[in-house]
Formats: C-alpha cells, sequence, structure tokens
C-alpha cells in the first residue's frame, strides 16, 4: 500500500492510503477528495486531473510524455510542478508524498 | 406506454422472439407526451436488452447499469462503423472523431481536448456570457417568447461561429439544416440536409486552408496526425461533428433547463436567491433529462446482458434512460438539489465520452445565472400550445412557450 496525502488549495489535508499502481486520480476520486475532478475519466481528455508534485518525488519517476505535456496546456495554473493525476501511478516513489491540488478545481 | 410484442418480420435467426419489440427511436413518442417519462415506462418495466425489427434491425439498451458496461467497451462495441441507427450511407462522411475507434480516435481528438479545456473554455465563457446577456436583454421587454426558437437554438450555434470564425450571418441556415440533419423522420430529408451541411462545410474548409487563423476551424484541419494532414472528407466530417455536438445538444439541454425551472418554482426561488446552487442544479438536470442517443457496431459474438449478440449487430445506447432508472437511482424522477451525482450519463462514458462537458456546463450556468437575474419567475405558456416534443437521436423540445411579467 501506498500513502500519500492530497492537499487542497485553502490547506485542507485528505490522507490516503491505496493499492500500489492506482492512479492518483483514481486515489482521490475513490476517497472522496473533492478537487481532484477527472472530468473524462482518466483517458488523458480534459486536463481537469490536474496537480502539484514537490521536486522531490518528480526527481524520482519519469517526466510527463508528449501527451501529457500537451494536454497540460489545457490546465490552469500550470507551472513546473505540474502533473496530470490519470497519468501517474501511486508507487514506493510516492510513500509520504504530499499531492497539491489547484483552486480551479473545486 | 407499452411496446407491442411484434411478428418476426426482418429479424434475424439468433434473436428470440420474446425479445423483439415494436420500437422506432424517431416515433416512439407523439409531440404532445413527455418524451422521458414515456423512456421510464420502458426501461422501468420492460426487459434490459431488447431487439426491434426497423431500421434493418437494432438492439436498444433499456437498463442503467448495461449503458454503464456498454460505453466504456469501444473493443466490443465499435463507433468505426458509423453511429446512426440507420448509419449514414458510404458517400456522408465518418462524424469525426465519435465515428472512429482508438488509437486513431484519441488523436484525432486532441485539438478538441485542447480548445475545450478548462484553460480553453475560460475565454469561451466570457463569450458565452455576452452572448447570452445580449440575447435575454432583447427577450426580456416582450414578457413571452419562444424558448427553442428564440433562444435555445440561437445562443449555442452564435458561440460555435465565433469559435470557429464563421459569418454569424450563416445561422439561420445552419440551424435549419442541423435541425432537419438530426431531427426529420423522413431518411431522405436528413441526408439531403446531412449533404448540404457537408457541401458547405466544405467550401469552408477548402477557403480556410488558404488562410488558416488561431480559431478551432484552423485548429482542427492543420492538424497532423501520425506524420499526415487531414483529408478533406476527415476534415468535413469533423466539422460536422462540431456543429452538431455544440449546437444541438447544448441547446437541447438549455431547453430542458428552462422548462424544469418554469415547471419548479421552488427551485427558481432557490437558485434566485442562492446563485453558487445552480451548478448542482445543472447536474441534476443533465442526469434526470439525458437527450443524447449513439448506436455501436458489435465486433463479435458475445453474450452481453444474458442475451446472444452477434458480430455486425447494431446496438443503440440510449443516454436518456439512464437518469430514470429507478434500478439505479432513489426516486430518479424527481430532481434533488442535494444529490449531487457525480456518475450520470449525460456525457456519456469511456473514450468518447463528450470532449465539450466543460464548455457545455458553463453555457448551462452562465445560461441560468443571466436568465434568472432578468426573468426571475416565468412559466410555460399555454395560450401558445404549451410545449412540444421531437424524439430522435436527440430527443427534446421542438418548441417551448414560456411567459413573465415584463
Amino acid at each position: 500500500m501506498v500513502r500519500m496525502v492530497f492537499v487542497s488549495h485553502d490547506n485542507n489535508e485528505y490522507p490516503v492510503e491505496v493499492a500500489e499502481g492506482t492512479t492518483l486520480l483514481r486515489a482521490a476520486l475513490d476517497n472522496g477528495v473533492p478537487g481532484m475532478t477527472g472530468e473524462c475519466g482518466g483517458e488523458l481528455a480534459c486536463a481537469t486531473c490536474h496537480c502539484y508534485l514537490d521536486e522531490g518525488v518528480r526527481a524520482k519517476i519519469d517526466e510527463p510524455g508528449d501527451d501529457e505535456a500537451e494536454m497540460l496546456e489545457g490546465a490552469i495554473d500550470v507551472t513546473a510542478d505540474s502533473r496530470l493525476g490519470c497519468q501517474l501511478r501511486a508507487t514506493a516513489s510516492f510513500d509520504g508524498v504530499r499531492i497539491r491540488l489547484p483552486a480551479s478545481q473545486t | 406506454m407499452e411496446i407491442q410484442v411484434v411478428s418476426k418480420n426482418n429479424v434475424p435467426e439468433h434473436v428470440p422472439d420474446d425479445l423483439v419489440r415494436d420500437f422506432n427511436h424517431f416515433t416512439f413518442s407523439p409531440e404532445d407526451e413527455d418524451a422521458h417519462l414515456n423512456w421510464a415506462r420502458v426501461v422501468n418495466n420492460d426487459i434490459p436488452l431488447f431487439f426491434t425489427p426497423h431500421f434493418g434491425g437494432y438492439w436498444v439498451i433499456n437498463d442503467a447499469r448495461l449503458l454503464e458496461d456498454a460505453f466504456p467497451d469501444w473493443e466490443l462495441f465499435s463507433s468505426a462503423h458509423k453511429i446512426g441507427v440507420p448509419p449514414t450511407p458510404d458517400d456522408v462522411p465518418h462524424l469525426l472523431p465519435i465515428e472512429a475507434d482508438d488509437p486513431y480516435h484519441k488523436q484525432l481528438r486532441r485539438p478538441l481536448n485542447l480548445a475545450l479545456s478548462p484553460k480553453g473554455v475560460i475565454a469561451l465563457a466570457a463569450s458565452a456570457k455576452e452572448l447570452v446577456a445580449q440575447l435575454v436583454d432583447e427577450i426580456v421587454v416582450q414578457g413571452h417568447c419562444e424558448f427553442v426558437h428564440d433562444f435555445s437554438l440561437k445562443m449555442p450555434m452564435d458561440l460555435f461561429l465565433r469559435m470557429v470564425n464563421l459569418p454569424a450571418e450563416d445561422r439561420e441556415t445552419l440551424i435549419a439544416l442541423a435541425n432537419t440533419g438530426l431531427k426529420a423522420h423522413d431518411e431522405a430529408a436528413r441526408l439531403d440536409a446531412m449533404r448540404s451541411m457537408n457541401a458547405y462545410l466544405h467550401q469552408k474548409v477548402v477557403e480556410r486552408l488558404e488562410s488558416p487563423g488561431d480559431d478551432l476551424m484552423s485548429a482542427i484541419i492543420t492538424m497532423d496526425i501520425d506524420g499526415r494532414k487531414l483529408t478533406i472528407g476527415e476534415q468535413v466530417g469533423y466539422m460536422t461533428t462540431a456543429l452538431f455536438g455544440g449546437l444541438d445538444t447544448v441547446g437541447g439541454m438549455m431547453a430542458m433547463t428552462a422548462r424544469h425551472l418554469a415547471r419548479n418554482p421552488d427551485h427558481r426561488k432557490l437558485l434566485v436567491a442562492h446563485p453558487e446552487k445552480i451548478p448542482d442544479m445543472i447536474e441534476e438536470v443533465l442526469r434526470r433529462y439525458a437527450i443524447s442517443t449513439v448506436s455501436r457496431f458489435v465486433t463479435r459474438d458475445v453474450e452481453f446482458g444474458g442475451v446472444q449478440l452477434k458480430q455486425g449487430d447494431r446496438i443503440m445506447l440510449p443516454t436518456p434512460i439512464h437518469g430514470i432508472d429507478e434500478s439505479r437511482w432513489d426516486n430518479a424522477l424527481e430532481v434533488q438539489l442535494d444529490r449531487k451525482p457525480t456518475d450520470h450519463m449525460a456525457f456519456g462514458k469511456g473514450t468518447h465520452r463528450c470532449p465539450g462537458a466543460i464548455l457545455a456546463r458553463a453555457e448551462l450556468r452562465i445560461f441560468v445565472e443571466e436568465w434568472l437575474k432578468r426573468i426571475p419567475d416565468f412559466a410555460i405558456d399555454e395560450s401558445r400550445g404549451g410545449e412540444k416534443w421531437e424524439t430522435g437521436t436527440v430527443l427534446g423540445l421542438k418548441s417551448l412557450p414560456l411567459h413573465w411579467q415584463a
């Protein structure tokens, strides 16, 4: 199992524990975390599972692929920390990680 | 309403007699009856999957859970053999990206996904607000309107024409063609309108290719797919879908929303006092009054919902039945603002899920906000004939006369 904490834009914390391999989008939806919309259901077609990852975890995982990078252009308030939750799978690298959510997805 | 069981004319061998119904989605509900209520009687009383001999024969999913299973299974239920019942003839271009399967379909969707993303919709919402305000300001002083003609056909078309940078004066022609192409009971009339629409778009595509801009049409027709440009047939088919999708479905849901508010003064009052609850109301309206129907092509022999389907069968997936299936939702017919459904099927599900969902929600929200600011109290005008329904690929209202104190 992987333990992570989703943090809303106004700093509410939502700890979750999910099976390894679960996407971050699924982890948020299945645990009732608000602010991870996932409009398209995880098809990489909508940019509404936008989230922010700190550099620490980003150094341990793959960079976004071309398709994710392109779709991220459709998200709001994109930074260097931005990723799409449907493309990220909870692995050991995510254990203890805090995933910040944008104000636009409420 | 009860659907008659018919004889075995035009019914293939593998379809058992007890699964056959006399059902025609264009005519099953008359214009002076609520099509959702007629569907509700079917979905809540009849078998989950039945076969009808009309249009060469097709299966009809009549159960919310089966619909949830069928939509995402794009490999079993293909869209590449067209999605209409009956499908358009070969000379009519595929409606893209919806009449295509992955991975081709996913590649085609890219420019649409970006244009209709949260960021893309910010600019479009500003445009939508301007158009809604302008149109309602024109209407409000009259004290009455025919909502479909005066508002819900116009506003989404105006927005679409801005998005693709086509002339606003083409609005009435395109509305008429889109309406006939989707709604006419006569197949020849539908095809004529579809071909006229294709011819119009063909000409516009050719012109735009000479001087592309930063509009959605330019993004679509200049896209690369597997290192090649789209063919003219692909470009025209894509633009046709964009037009139908952006016009008929959004406008149809606006009419459903207006009708619901006209008939429910308590909801109107609540939303006037608490506009922040408008998105919750819209989500419930999307669940309860979904309007779109698509069909798929069965790609292999399979048992589905306890029934043997054969490769090459057509199967219809009507989203209107999902939200009114009592086995899926408690008091399904009631619009409850605190229900907050996140899993309704108004936009479909899976890879073909409506790419315009974010924009559609924004248009619906802006419509309700701006309308209620100017016309907080209104009702259906029975003296002008009351509401009139139509069914088909997209079911809904063909007229909705409303009146209020000007």
